[in-house]
């Protein structure tokens, strides 16, 4: 068979929808690196940052004001400090969250294969019995018994929500089924273990998994926001691109927008890298036709 | 003598690997026509490109960059119409010839235009009996329904009540028992056979000018297999119906067919009279055709020993070479050197009795 | 027609399955709930709640210690299995009316949104999967989750901010009773794009349909010249839909408290936070109750849906 021959579809290096690819993989690559750059910095203290030093001559100034590049709080403290420390809250927390839901979702979606109907059936009630808990009730409960400690809030987010991906891979599942795979799979001596991790999730639900996985990190850092809102998240000093918004907000209807606007932006600029990651993930290892 | 009802000229068709880089030739230089009331019989072996051809005809092809060049020519209403007019304007080739091309193709706007020019033509001219029936079933609904939907969208002045008499008599037609229950059948309920029998009764139930079926006795035990040939013929010369039918299988072939054509490897390599193919007595045949009948009528002939041992390492670019080489026991050492370096035509021998082998070269 | 009157059993078979699994769901949850309140700090309020249902006065008033779990959940359980929730330590009213005309607020405002959220998601999905304009789809696919990414309250404000601003006109509500149109348009659009709700559809479907599109019967539709949207339409959008729409309205009846805090809309999220904050106990307790209920309601009518339009439900 000859080697090395080119198919190239309408993508020709010209149009635009190359140079929107090339764009999005340098926005992806340049959002992400700085947030693991921030995150590097402010563990590891290589450069001090007063992130509780508070300037009183310029409380809620705007951006580009002299000595703070982002400007400052209502305490005048500087939003671009408090920015890079505040990725301290969120990038092993989210990332905790996200595992969790991926890792006993897909365990849970998974053992349905064995179609044991006991087995089912607790997989079933356990799911059901986690999606009817309302979540914001659980999280104000477990926050009101223990502490506002972001590693409770995520686990809180991240355990519900395994249903949702449990859901996800179980109906797959019966799909494959439909088609006589699993059943192939089984007389044809593949073992159980590889049958589930490769086979079904590897093969058939990894495009899935990388979608719900970008969509949970949003899920996550959205919600730590929102329990800041509530006074639940991340406590004061520390810094959480949550309670900055939060702080910020109680000075935006007269009149200073900066001050919420700038850790907003950084949410949505880096959620969006997360969900771009996974779709040019996704494209990558995609082969189903157009 | 009237036009074909169908004319294939010069069809290729790629399909692109990803993962491999590598552009697959499935179909090559494939030209044959159909004539007015005439049943086409197409045999090959598995992957050979069967089923890519009627996809390719019914304009269904969706992988990648698909056809590539060619002319498909359905014969409505005293005129032709190219479906695949103007394709060259929609895909650049550089180096056909050569081991390394580039094909470029725009595949949004020809699918556009290519599923355009098909609205009329499918249903009304052409329909197509799927080769893996319980698949080509819509699940959620009855395959009553489904019948009845294509008799209504291509019989206008129906109603629903008649629509659903046809169906059912469409269903008793092809030796379904107790059709009006098996109207309200889901597909996942009904057997293989069953499903293939309502999916011939769907194919016809349009009343299209051509039937294009992908092997439709499959499924079937033999006797049903003899009803349904024996309803095909039928409705063949009842309609004026004419037909291209795949199959592995000889005896449809000879029971059905007038004419047939060899598939290897995404080649014609024989194309004939069904007599002129099925001679088995015959030695005028294509060595791959020859093993084929062998293997079917002459069961003593063991052909398992039979294959050649062949250095695949030093075989050169696959489009250089006749396509049966790596496998061909015929290769006699004068014609050894042309097998190599090229691919042969198809020759012709004697009344439209075509073969691609060099040793026929006169 | 034999065929036809097969369909009814399986019908109530899952509709009594369904039944009993909710109810059983419901019971396991106010165990935890009921767990979780007596772990919490603040115990004696619990002590002072169980007296108040009324029952078991001597029983408690003996043994001053720490009660027992085990009775304190079944005098609760069975006092609310006779509809008796107790009354509100915080106002003295009975909770359950409360509760109930807060969930009915909050129903409104959620179906209001899975509506809206339907009828910008569809198109998009539509234009996304039929692959007309590849670049309007990708510019408003990145756009729908640009706007869902934003922090819910913080695009609230700067909607406040505008509509006082600019449009010098106050989007709150002053007055429960008399709730207009406007005051109400703004919560429901914001609870579409902060609840996640639009990428969820969008991603979802698009992947379901095209991943039915792909399938041998809807070629050999195309090959019929049927309207492929009929023979996807069960399978790729119908089923999805269902499941994705019971799956969030149990989320927005979380997401809804921010949206009522700010705009001062009387609903169950607010009511939640509210007895969370004041340790208003039998308030909590059955406003999860009720919410768990509704929640498990949704699940049974997608459910039922799903048997009535799936022919092959009552095989399985
Ligand atoms: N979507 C696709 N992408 C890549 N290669 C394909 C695709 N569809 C078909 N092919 C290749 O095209 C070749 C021809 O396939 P085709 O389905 O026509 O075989 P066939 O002659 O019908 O065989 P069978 O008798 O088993 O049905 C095969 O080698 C197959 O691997
Ligand atoms: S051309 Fe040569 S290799 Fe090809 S079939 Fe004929 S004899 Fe065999
Ligand atoms: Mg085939």
């Amino acid at each position: 068979m000859r080697k090395n021959n080119t198919y190239v579809s309408e993508r020709s290096k010209l149009s635009l929808k190359y140079w929107f690819d090339i764009t999005v993989i340098i926005y992806c690559l340049v959002v992400l690196g700085s947030v693991v750059i921030a995150y590097t910095i402010t563990t590891f203290e290589l450069v001090a940052f007063d992130y509780d030093e508070m300037d009183f001559d310029a409380i809620l100034s705007p951006p580009l004001s002299a000595g703070h590049i982002l400007g400052t709080d209502y305490l005048g403290r500087d939003l671009f400090s408090r920015l890079l420390l505040g990725t301290q809250a969120y990038l092993v927390p989210g990332i905790m969250a996200v595992s969790i839901a991926i890792f006993f979702g897909s365990l849970l979606g998974g053992l349905t294969v064995f179609g044991s109907k006991s087995a089912k059936k607790v997989i079933k009630i356990s799911t059901d019995l986690l999606q009817t808990m309302p979540r914001l009730v659980l999280l104000l409960l477990v926050v009101a018994i223990f502490e506002a400690n972001i590693y409770y809030i995520m686990l809180v987010v991240g355990i519900t929500n395994i249903p949702t991906i449990a859901d996800l891979i179980s109906r797959r599942i019966d799909i494959l089924r439909d088609k006589s795979f699993i059943e192939a799979s089984i007389a044809n001596g593949t073992p159980k273990y590889t049958l589930i991790v490769k086979h079904i999730l590897w093969y058939n639900c990894r495009i899935l998994l990388i979608g719900q996985a970008a969509l949970g990190m949003a899920e996550a850092i959205l919600m730590e926001t929102s329990l800041s809102y509530l006074g639940f998240g991340v406590q004061e000093p520390t810094p959480s691109w949550g309670n900055m918004v939060q702080s910020g907000t109680n000075y935006l209807l007269q009149g200073n927008l900066w001050s919420s606007t700038i850790p907003a932006l950084a949410i949505m600029f880096v959620l969006l890298a997360f969900y771009l990651v996974s779709e040019v993930i996704i494209k990558r290892i995609d082969r189903s036709p157009d | 003598m009237t036009k074909p009802i169908l004319e294939v000229k010069d069809l290729s068709v790629r399909f692109f690997l990803e993962k491999e880089k590598v552009l697959l030739p499935a179909l090559n230089q494939i030209s044959f026509h159909v004539n007015n009331n005439e049943v086409l019989g197409i045999v090959g072996e598995s992957g050979s490109g069967k089923s890519i051809t009627l996809l390719s005809i019914l304009g269904l092809l969706q992988a990648n960059p698909g056809i590539i060049s060619g002319e498909i020519l359905f014969n409505a209403n005293e005129a032709n119409i190219n479906t695949l007019e103007d394709i060259s304007s929609h895909i650049e080739i550089e180096n056909f010839e050569k081991a390394d091309e580039k094909i470029t193709k725009k595949t949004n706007t020809w699918n556009k235009l290519h599923a355009s020019r098909y609205k009329k033509i499918l249903g009304n001219q052409v329909s197509m009996v799927f080769q893996n029936p319980r698949l080509a079933f819509n699940p959620y609904y009855s395959i009553g329904k489904q019948i009845s939907e294509s008799i209504l969208l291509h019989q206008p002045n129906t109603d629903k009540e008649s629509a659903k008499k046809t169906a059912i008599d469409w269903l008793k037609r092809v030796k379904m028992e107790a059709p009006e229950l098996r109207y309200n059948n889901n597909p996942y309920g009904l057997s293989g056979g069953l499903c293939q029998r309502a999916m011939i009764a769907m194919a016809l139930a349009s009343e299209p000018s051509l039937l294009v079926a992908d092997e439709p006795t499959t499924g079937l035990d033999t006797t049903i297999q003899g009803d349904i040939l024996t309803l095909l013929e039928e409705i063949r010369i009842q309609q004026k119906l004419s037909m291209i039918i795949v199959s592995h299988d000889f005896n449809v072939m000879h029971r059905l067919a007038n004419r047939v054509l060899v598939y290897y490897n995404g080649f014609i390599i024989e194309e004939g009279n069904t007599n002129n193919i099925l001679d088995y007595t015959s030695d005028e045949h294509h060595p791959y055709t020859s093993l084929l009948l062998n293997t079917e009528f002459n069961q003593h002939v063991d052909v398992i020993n039979k294959t050649k041992d062949t250095d695949n390492s030093q075989s050169k670019s696959f489009f250089n070479q006749c396509p049966y080489y790596n496998n061909c026991l015929k290769v006699t050492p004068e014609i050894s050197n042309k097998c190599q370096s090229s691919i042969p035509p198809l020759l012709p021998l004697h009344d439209s009795h075509k073969i691609r082998c060099w040793r026929f070269e006169k | 027609m034999i065929f036809r009157a097969g369909i009814l059993k399986p019908i109530s078979k899952t509709l009594f399955k369904e039944f009993f699994s909710s109810v059983f769901i419901i019971i396991l949850l106010s165990m935890i709930i009921f767990f979780l309140v007596y772990i919490s700090p603040g115990e004696s309020l619990l002590q002072e709640y169980l007296l108040n249902l009324g029952g078991n006065e001597e029983e408690f008033s003996e043994n001053s210690g720490p009660i027992n779990i085990h009775q304190a959940y079944f005098s609760w359980l069975f006092a609310s299995m006779s509809g008796n929730f107790g009354v509100s330590n915080s106002n003295g009213l009975p909770v359950l009316g409360q509760v109930l005309e807060f969930t009915a607020n909050t129903l409104y405002l959620t179906f209001s949104a899975l509506l809206i959220s339907l009828c910008i998601t569809l198109p998009v999905v539509m234009i996304t999967v039929s692959n007309t304009f590849p670049t309007l789809s990708r510019f408003t696919n990145i756009l729908i989750r640009l706007l869902s990414f934003l922090p819910l309250f913080w695009v609230a404000y700067i909607l406040i901010y505008i509509s006082t601003s600019v449009f010098d006109y106050y989007p709150l509500a002053t007055d429960y009773e008399e709730i207009t149109a406007s005051q109400f348009i703004l919560p429901v659009i914001l609870l579409c794009l902060g609840s996640g709700v639009l990428v969820e559809i969008v991603q979802q479907l698009t992947y379901e349909i095209k991943r039915v599109l792909n399938e041998e019967y809807i070629l050999c539709a195309r090959a019929k010249g049927a309207s492929v949207f009929k023979h996807l339409f069960k399978e790729g959008i119908a089923f999805p839909l269902l499941n994705l729409l019971s799956n969030r309205i149990a989320y927005l009846f979380g997401a809804t408290i921010i949206i009522e805090q700010i705009f001062g809309w009387p609903g169950i999220g607010r009511l939640l936070w509210q007895a969370t904050q004041d340790r208003d106990i039998p308030l909590l307790l059955c406003a999860v109750i009720i919410c768990a209920c509704v929640i498990r309601l949704s699940h049974f009518i997608a459910r039922l849906i799903y048997v009535l339009i799936n022919p092959r439900a009552s095989h399985e």
